[in-house]
C-alpha cells in the first residue's frame, strides 16, 4: 500500500506539470491585457505610459515560454509572486481562501452523505412505498434545482422572513463558533442537497442490486438479523460505487462552490478566481486553478484508497 | 499490476479533463465578463439644490492667510463655488475661504461606537486612493483617503476646502499656491501631515508609471513642478495656464499619503493594500473581493469619527445585497435599479439618489458608417429613450430633453434645440430616411453594419440589445462583443479596425472635466486610426478642430463664467455631432440605508449634504444606532 501511494504521488508530478501548462495556456488565450486593465481610467481610456510600464514590470511582453518558466521556477522556489491587482502575495491570498473552500466543500459533502445514504437505504428497503416515492421526488428536485436558486430561497425564508440566520458572510470559527455555524448552515445545505440527490439514487439502486445477491440470501439463511444483513453485508458492498461518486463529487465541490460563494458572499477560492479572471490577474488565476484541479486529483486518490477499506478483496501492490 | 500502473495515467487524464472543463468555464466567464451592477439612475429633478450647507467644512480654524499679498475673498455661506474666478492678472487673488457658518463634525444626534457595514457590488480596486480605479469606488474611497480639496456642498460641481484651506492663482495663472491645513494627523500615529508630504504625494506622478495612478500623468501634464513654499504652503508651478487644475485637486491625483509610510513599506505595490492617509478611518485589512475593514482614526482633523469600525462588504449578488440591507447585516448598500422598487416598499429602508453621471457611448467617427453625421444622427433618432428608460432601467434614468449632459445649472448646457427638434427627436421614419440617403449616395445596400463592444454588466448588455433592435428598424445591423469590463472593450476598439462603438459612462459631468471626457481625441486609438489612414471626413475634422480649440481656450481661461461658456459650447458641439463621446442619458447612483439600525439615514434621504461630490457620501456621517 505504501509503495502504491508513493507511486501515485510520484505520478502526480507529470499530472501537475500538464495541468500547469494547460492552466498557463488558458490564461494567455483569454481575451484582454492585464496591463490595459490596470492602466484604464474610469471611462476605460487606457493610459499608454502606465500600460507600457506595467507590461515591462511584469514581463508581459516576454515570450510565453519565458513567462511560463519564470512562473514555474517561482512556484518551485515557493515564490508565487504578487497579485497584479492588489499587490498582495498570491500564496497568502490562496491560502486564506483555500481553508474556507475546503471547509465548505467538506461540510457540504458530509451533509450530502448524511442525507443521501440514509434516504437511499430507506428508499431501497421500502421499495415502491410512499416513502420511496417521496425520496425519489426529493432526489429529482435536488438534481433539478440550481443551488443558487435554492440558496436565494433560503435567504428569503431564513434570513429575511424568519431572521434566524445571516444572509451570508463568513465568521472564522476561532472568532465565534456560533456565528461560524450560523453562517455555514445555508451554503452547506444549498450545496449538499444537490449532491445528496445523486448519492441517494445511487445508494438505492446499488443496495437493491446487492440485496438480490446470493451472499445476502446466505447471510439471511444463516439466521443473521436483518439490520446486520443490511448494514454489514449489503450496504458495505453497495457503497463502493457511492464512494466513487461521492469522492469525485468532493473534488468537484472544491472547484464548484463559486456560485454558492457568490450568493452568500463567502471568501472562497472559486469566487476569488472568477474575480481574478475578470481582472486578468494571471498569477491568481493560475495558482487558483492549480489548487482547484489538485483538489480533484487528490479526491481521486482518496477514492482509490477508500476502496481498500470497504472491500478487503481490493489490494494495491 | 497493469491496472495499477495505468492508474496514474487515469488520474492524469481525469485531471486534464477537469482542467479542460474548468478552462472552458473560465473562457466562458472571460468571454462574458464581469458581474457589475446596473448603474442606477433616476428621473431626478432637473434642478439640483444649490444652497445646501457645507457639512464637511471646518472643525479646525482656518490658518492665517499667506504672507504674500493675497486679497482674501470674504467668507460666505457658500465658500466653494468660485474656484478660480479671477482674470489672468499679475495680482494674486485668494479664491477660497473657510465658512464660519458650516456645521461642525459630528452631525447632530450622532452616536459613538459600533460597526457600520457598507455593502458594495463588486470586487473593489485597491483602497489606496491614489492607485484605485473606477468611478463607483467613490463608495468607499474617501473613508481613509482625503484629497487636498473636497466637493460640495450641494452639488458635486462646487469646491470645498479639505486638506488645503485656501488656494490662490498667482503669476498670471502660472502658479497655484495651496495653503495646507495645520494639525492634520496621519492615521496610525504617523504624525502630522506636512507640506513636504503634500509635495511628495503630488510628485508621485513623476515616478515611473506614475506610481500606479491611471491617468495621473495626463491629468497633471500642465504641472512643471510642485514645491514646498514655506511652512504652510505648497506651490504648483505650471508651464501653461490650466484652468481645470483646481478641480483636479479634488481627485485621486491629489490624495495625500504619508511619504514615511510609503517608503517604509516598499512603495507603490505594497501601498495598494496598506495605505495610510488622513481620512476618518484607517484601513486595517483588505481581503480583495471580500471585505475591506477600517477602524476609527481618533485624531482625524474634523473630530472623532462616530463608528468604531467600518466594513465594506462585497456582495455582488443583487438580491443578497438587498436581503443584507433588509436584515440589518448591512447598514448602507449600493442599490441597482431592479432593487429599488422592493427597497422603497420597505419602511425600514431609506432610499436616496446620489450624483449624476453620463451614460452613453464612445464612437469612432473614423470608421464607416459612423464617419457620416447622417448615420450618427439617424442612430440617435432611432432610439426611443423613454421606452429605453422604462424597459431597461425601470424608470430610474434621467433622460434629459433640455441639456446635453449635466442637468445642474449653471453648468448645464442648453441642448433643447437638439433633443426637441428634428435633429435628434425620436423619429424612426426620419432616421430610416437618413440611412437610405447615405446608402444611396455611397452605393451601399442595406442593412449597414457596424460593430461594438460592451462590458458584461446586465444593464449595459440590455442597453445594447435595445440599441440593436432599434437600429435594426432603420436598416442598420449592429453586433457587439461582450467583454470583461470597459477597459477590455476599449482595448478592442484601440486598433481602429472594426470596433467603433464602446458602451461606457463617466462618473461626473462637470464641465471642467470635459477635457477628460474628450480625451479620446488624442488617444492611442486615434493615433492608430491615423496610422491606418482613417481620417475624419472634412466636416467632422472641422468640428474636431473647433472642439480642440475651445478646449484649449477654456483651459487657458481663468474666468469661471467665460470658461464654462466655452465648455458648454464643447458640450453642445460634441453632442450635436455625436462626436466620439455621447451622453445618451444621465444616471444617478442609488443607495439604501437601514434606518432601524443606522443613524444619519434621514439626512441622506432629505437630500441634505448628499453630494460629497466624490460621487457618493461620507461614511462618517452615519452611525450605528445603540440598541
Amino acid at each position: 500500500m505504501k509503495r502504491y501511494l508513493l507511486r501515485r504521488l510520484i505520478g502526480l508530478l507529470p499530472t501537475l506539470l500538464l495541468i500547469s501548462i494547460a492552466v498557463f495556456s488558458i490564461t494567455r488565450v483569454l481575451p484582454g491585457d492585464p496591463a490595459a486593465m490596470l492602466a484604464a481610467s474610469d471611462e476605460g481610456v487606457i493610459d499608454p505610459q502606465l500600460r507600457a510600464f506595467i507590461t515591462e514590470k511584469y514581463g508581459l511582453d516576454d515570450p510565453l515560454v519565458t513567462q511560463y518558466w519564470r512562473w514555474m521556477w517561482g512556484v518551485v522556489r515557493g515564490e508565487w509572486g504578487d497579485s497584479f491587482f492588489s499587490g498582495v502575495g498570491v500564496f497568502e491570498q490562496i491560502r486564506t481562501r483555500a481553508g474556507f473552500t475546503l471547509q465548505l466543500a467538506i461540510l457540504s459533502w458530509l451533509t450530502a452523505l448524511l442525507i443521501g445514504i440514509p434516504l437511499g437505504v430507506a428508499s431501497a428497503l421500502r421499495r415502491n412505498s410512499i416513502g420511496d416515492m417521496a425520496a425519489t421526488s426529493f432526489a429529482v428536485a435536488g438534481i433539478a434545482l440550481p443551488n443558487f436558486w435554492l440558496g436565494m430561497l433560503m435567504i428569503i425564508l431564513f434570513a429575511v422572513m424568519l431572521g434566524w440566520l445571516p444572509t451570508g458572510g463568513y465568521t472564522p470559527i476561532s472568532e465565534s463558533p456560533v456565528l461560524w455555524a450560523k453562517g455555514m448552515v445555508m451554503p452547506t445545505i444549498a450545496l449538499g442537497t444537490a449532491l445528496s440527490a445523486g448519492i441517494m439514487r445511487l445508494t438505492r439502486s446499488a443496495l437493491l442490486e446487492v440485496l438480490m445477491q446470493d451472499y445476502v440470501r446466505t447471510a439471511r439463511a444463516k439466521g443473521l438479523g436483518e439490520p446486520r444483513v443490511i448494514w454489514l453485508h449489503a450496504l458495505r458492498n453497495a457503497l463502493l460505487p457511492v464512494v466513487t461518486l461521492s469522492t469525485l463529487q468532493l473534488g468537484g465541490l472544491i472547484g464548484g462552490t463559486v456560485v454558492t460563494e457568490t450568493v452568500f458572499f463567502l471568501p472562497g477560492v472559486g469566487r476569488f478566481v472568477v474575480d481574478a479572471v475578470i481582472q486578468k490577474d494571471y498569477l491568481i488565476v493560475q495558482m487558483g486553478l492549480m489548487f482547484l484541479t489538485l483538489g480533484v486529483v487528490i479526491a481521486n486518490l482518496v477514492a482509490d484508497v477508500a476502496y481498500t477499506v470497504l472491500d478487503p478483496r481490493i489490494r494495491y501492490e | 499490476m497493469l491496472r495499477a500502473a495505468l492508474r496514474p495515467l487515469r488520474s492524469t487524464a481525469l485531471a486534464v479533463i477537469v482542467v479542460g472543463l474548468l478552462g472552458g468555464a473560465v473562457l466562458i466567464t472571460a468571454a462574458c465578463g464581469s458581474e457589475e451592477p446596473a448603474p442606477t439612475a433616476t428621473k431626478a429633478p432637473a434642478v439640483a439644490p444649490t444652497t445646501a450647507p457645507a457639512a464637511t467644512a471646518t472643525a479646525v480654524p482656518a490658518t492665517k492667510a499667506p504672507a504674500a499679498t493675497a486679497t482674501a475673498v470674504p467668507a460666505t455661506k457658500a465658500p466653494a463655488a468660485t474656484a478660480t474666478a479671477v482674470p489672468a492678472t499679475k495680482a494674486p487673488v485668494a479664491t477660497a475661504a473657510p465658512d464660519p457658518a458650516a456645521p461642525k463634525y459630528p452631525p447632530a444626534g450622532g452616536q459613538y461606537g459600533g460597526t457600520l457595514n457598507m455593502a458594495y457590488f463588486r470586487a473593489p480596486t485597491p483602497p489606496d486612493g491614489y492607485q484605485s480605479e473606477g468611478g463607483f469606488e467613490g463608495f468607499f474611497l474617501w473613508i481613509n483617503n482625503e484629497a487636498l480639496l473636497g466637493r460640495g456642498p450641494g452639488t458635486s460641481v462646487s469646491l470645498a476646502e479639505s486638506l488645503a484651506t485656501r488656494w490662490e492663482v498667482l503669476d498670471e495663472g502660472l502658479r497655484v499656491r495651496l495653503t495646507i491645513r495645520k494639525g492634520v494627523q496621519f492615521q496610525g500615529g504617523l504624525g502630522l501631515m506636512t507640506p513636504q508630504d503634500v509635495a511628495w504625494s503630488f510628485n508621485r506622478w513623476l515616478e515611473p508609471g506614475a506610481a500606479g495612478c491611471p491617468g495621473c500623468a495626463s491629468a497633471m501634464r500642465s504641472v512643471k513642478k510642485i514645491e514646498v513654499a514655506g511652512n504652510d504652503f505648497v506651490d504648483l508651478a505650471l508651464d501653461r495656464i490650466d484652468a481645470s487644475i483646481i478641480v483636479k485637486l479634488t481627485e485621486r491625483n491629489a490624495v495625500i499619503h504619508s511619504q514615511k509610510h510609503w517608503t517604509a513599506i516598499g512603495g507603490a505595490d505594497a501601498h495598494k493594500s496598506k495605505p495610510i492617509g488622513t481620512g476618518p478611518y484607517k484601513l486595517t485589512e483588505w481581503q480583495p473581493g471580500t471585505v475591506i475593514k477600517y477602524e476609527r482614526h481618533n485624531e482625524w482633523w474634523q473630530g472623532k469619527p462616530l463608528a468604531d469600525f467600518v466594513n465594506v462588504l462585497t456582495i455582488s449578488e443583487t438580491r443578497t445585497r438587498l436581503a443584507a440591507l433588509q436584515t440589518g447585516q448591512a447598514n448602507v448598500a449600493f442599490l441597482q435599479s431592479e432593487m429599488i422598487p422592493a427597497a422603497r416598499k420597505d419602511s425600514n429602508i431609506d432610499v436616496w439618489a446620489g450624483d449624476f453621471g453620463r451614460e452613453g457611448w464612445n464612437w469612432n467617427p473614423r470608421i464607416a458608417p459612423l464617419n457620416d453625421i447622417r448615420v450618427r444622427r439617424a442612430l440617435v433618432k432611432a432610439i426611443d429613450r423613454d421606452a429605453l428608460n422604462t424597459s431597461v432601467y425601470l424608470d430610474t434614468m434621467y433622460m434629459s430633453k433640455t441639456t446635453c449632459g449635466l442637468p445642474y445649472p449653471p453648468q448645464a448646457s442648453d441642448c433643447k434645440d437638439l433633443w426637441q427638434t428634428e435633429w435628434f427627436r425620436y423619429d424612426v421614419a426620419g432616421a430610416k430616411k437618413l440611412i437610405e440617403e447615405y446608402a444611396k449616395e455611397k452605393g451601399l445596400t442595406l442593412p449597414l453594419t457596424f460593430k461594438g463592444a460592451v462590458e458584461r454588466r446586465p444593464d449595459r448588455q440590455q442597453l445594447n440589445e435595445f440599441l440593436q433592435g432599434a437600429w435594426r428598424e432603420i436598416g442598420v445591423t449592429y453586433t457587439f462583443e461582450t467583454t470583461a469590463n470597459v477597459a477590455a472593450s476599449s482595448a478592442l476598439a484601440e486598433p481602429c479596425t472594426d470596433v467603433a462603438h464602446v458602451s461606457t459612462g463617466s462618473p461626473l459631468t462637470e464641465l471642467r472635466l470635459l477635457e477628460g471626457t474628450f480625451s479620446l481625441l488624442k488617444s492611442v486609438e486615434m493615433q492608430n486610426c491615423d496610422k491606418l489612414g482613417k481620417k475624419l471626413n472634412p466636416e467632422d475634422q472641422k468640428v474636431q478642430d473647433e472642439i480642440e480649440a475651445l478646449l484649449l481656450e477654456a483651459s487657458l481661461t481663468l474666468d469661471d463664467t467665460k470658461r464654462d461658456n466655452l465648455y458648454k459650447r464643447v458640450d453642445y458641439l460634441a453632442t450635436k455631432y455625436v462626436f466620439e463621446t455621447f451622453p445618451l442619458m444621465n444616471r444617478q447612483n442609488f443607495f439604501g440605508c437601514n434606518n432601524t439600525i443606522t443613524g444619519g439615514c434621514g439626512n441622506e434621504k432629505k437630500g441634505i449634504d448628499i453630494n460629497r461630490g466624490e460621487g457618493f457620501f461620507r461614511q462618517q456621517d452615519f452611525w450605528a444606532k445603540k440598541k
